[in-house]
């Protein structure tokens, strides 16, 4: 019996660098929104969009049906 | 209530892969396999039912999805021989997975964690609890697509072994909807008092702790449903907890209680399986044994409510266990004043 040691590792990863990414996006998206200069509301904006992004992004890349080609 | 119960339906029709581990992997049924009858899945279920309600009586935090493993594995090893169970699956998709998950949770969150203290000031952190609003609704959609999913790969199990469907073949639409609202139901109904209960002892974990523990739990669930690994929700979102605990400067991590909880984590499938073995033995010694079956374990469930009522046990154990149980947080500056 072989153990597919490479799907363990993908996992591991891909939640890592998920959350990791998703954290950082939305903690530079509070930072950025911390201040009443003008530059930073949208900035602020862009990261949580970004959030979402990511958020749909992994969505699809886990349904099979939203990517029949792949 | 009303959102987690939605996207826990939607997320059990995003994927069937952990279904398809149940049905066609874990046990062999048909020709290439040893027959399983129906009646070892009933007996493998009534396994996997009474231990749930007994860790729930004894107020142990209990993984309801290795009980059911347990359970078929035990039922099966006694109706068809030890052949039945797919070794490889079984260690390649429920055993590592489920040591895996919860250790990868706990990283994820550790990592999640040091990054939002890192980057944020502190007044900038209730923006999380906004966060948090997605994040635990992420939280429903990854639960839904695992959870309902062992459900279906049961249902699914029991169609093929009872000829309803070709071997091989994954689960009926039919199968899915009922499933994915039934789990639905269950979080409707279900949700508020695990809200309640949690919500008390979640008071000395920030919103950030709280943001960090759910996407982690959610990455972790979704990677490993992609996949096709059945695991726990229970324990990869007591891993994210834990991880966020130690994460946060000066909390320290209960470990005795921790033991105890994963000690009973680890018995699960033991005892599931010998209570599942057990039925299918009296099952196989024909109608009467079946008859026996359900008689007995419907006593015994409704013993255990009686009991329950009496030490007024609420449903929280269901759920994942407060945070509170693993990790004494720091000290707020207020209290430590007070005291």
């Amino acid at each position: 019996m072989s153990i597919n040691w490479l799907a363990f590792v993908t996992v591991v990863v891909a939640a890592l660098v998920t959350a990791a990414a998703l954290m950082t996006l939305f903690s530079v998206g509070l930072r950025l929104n911390d201040g009443k200069e003008r530059w930073r509301r949208p900035l602020a904006v862009l990261m949580f969009v970004l959030c979402g992004v990511l958020v749909l992004g992994g969505i699809w890349l886990v349904v099979p049906v939203l990517h029949p080609g792949l | 209530m009303a959102i987690a119960a939605v996207l826990n339906l939607v997320g059990a029709f995003l994927s069937t892969t952990v279904a398809q581990t149940i049905s066609g992997g874990l046990i062999r049924e048909g020709h290439g396999g040893v027959q399983i009858t129906p009646v070892f899945i009933l007996a493998g279920l009534i396994g996997a039912i009474l231990w749930n309600l007994v860790t729930w009586l004894l107020g142990l935090p209990s993984s309801s999805s290795h009980a059911l493993f347990g359970g078929l594995i035990g039922a099966a090893i006694v109706g068809a021989g030890f052949g039945a169970v797919d070794g490889g699956v079984l260690i390649t998709k429920v055993l590592i997975p489920a040591v895996l998950a919860p250790f990868t949770a706990g990283l994820v969150s550790y990592i999640a964690t040091k990054i939002a203290f890192g980057v944020t000031r502190k007044r900038e952190r209730d923006g999380f609890k906004v966060g948090q609003i997605f994040t635990s609704s992420l939280v429903s959609l990854a639960h839904g697509t695992n959870d309902a999913q062992k459900t279906m790969g049961v249902i699914t199990l029991a169609l093929i072994a009872g000829g309803f469907q070709p071997v091989g073949s994954g689960p009926e639409l039919w199968v899915i909807c009922a499933c994915a609202v039934a789990i639905a139901a269950g979080t409707y109904s279900g949700g508020w008092r695990i809200i309640k209960t949690l919500g008390r002892d979640i008071t000395d974990i920030e919103p950030a702790q709280g943001f960090a523990a759910e996407a982690a739990t959610t990455a972790t669930i979704l990677a490993s449903t992609h996949l096709g690994f059945a695991l726990s929700t229970t324990q990869v979102a007591s891993g994210s907890v834990i991880g966020t605990g130690i994460g946060r400067k000066g909390a320290s991590v209960r470990w005795r209680t921790a033991g105890r909880i994963a000690l009973g984590w680890v018995v699960t499938i033991p005892v599931a399986g010998v209570i599942g073995a057990l039925a299918a033995f009296l099952a196989g010694l024909g109608p009467i044994g079946v008859a026996i079956d359900v008689v007995v374990g419907g006593a015994i469930v409704l013993v255990i409510f009686l009991l329950a009522r009496r030490n007024r046990i609420h449903a929280a154990q269901f759920s994942a266990p407060d945070p509170g149980v693993f990790v004494k947080p720091k000290r707020r500056k207020k209290k430590a004043a007070a005291a």
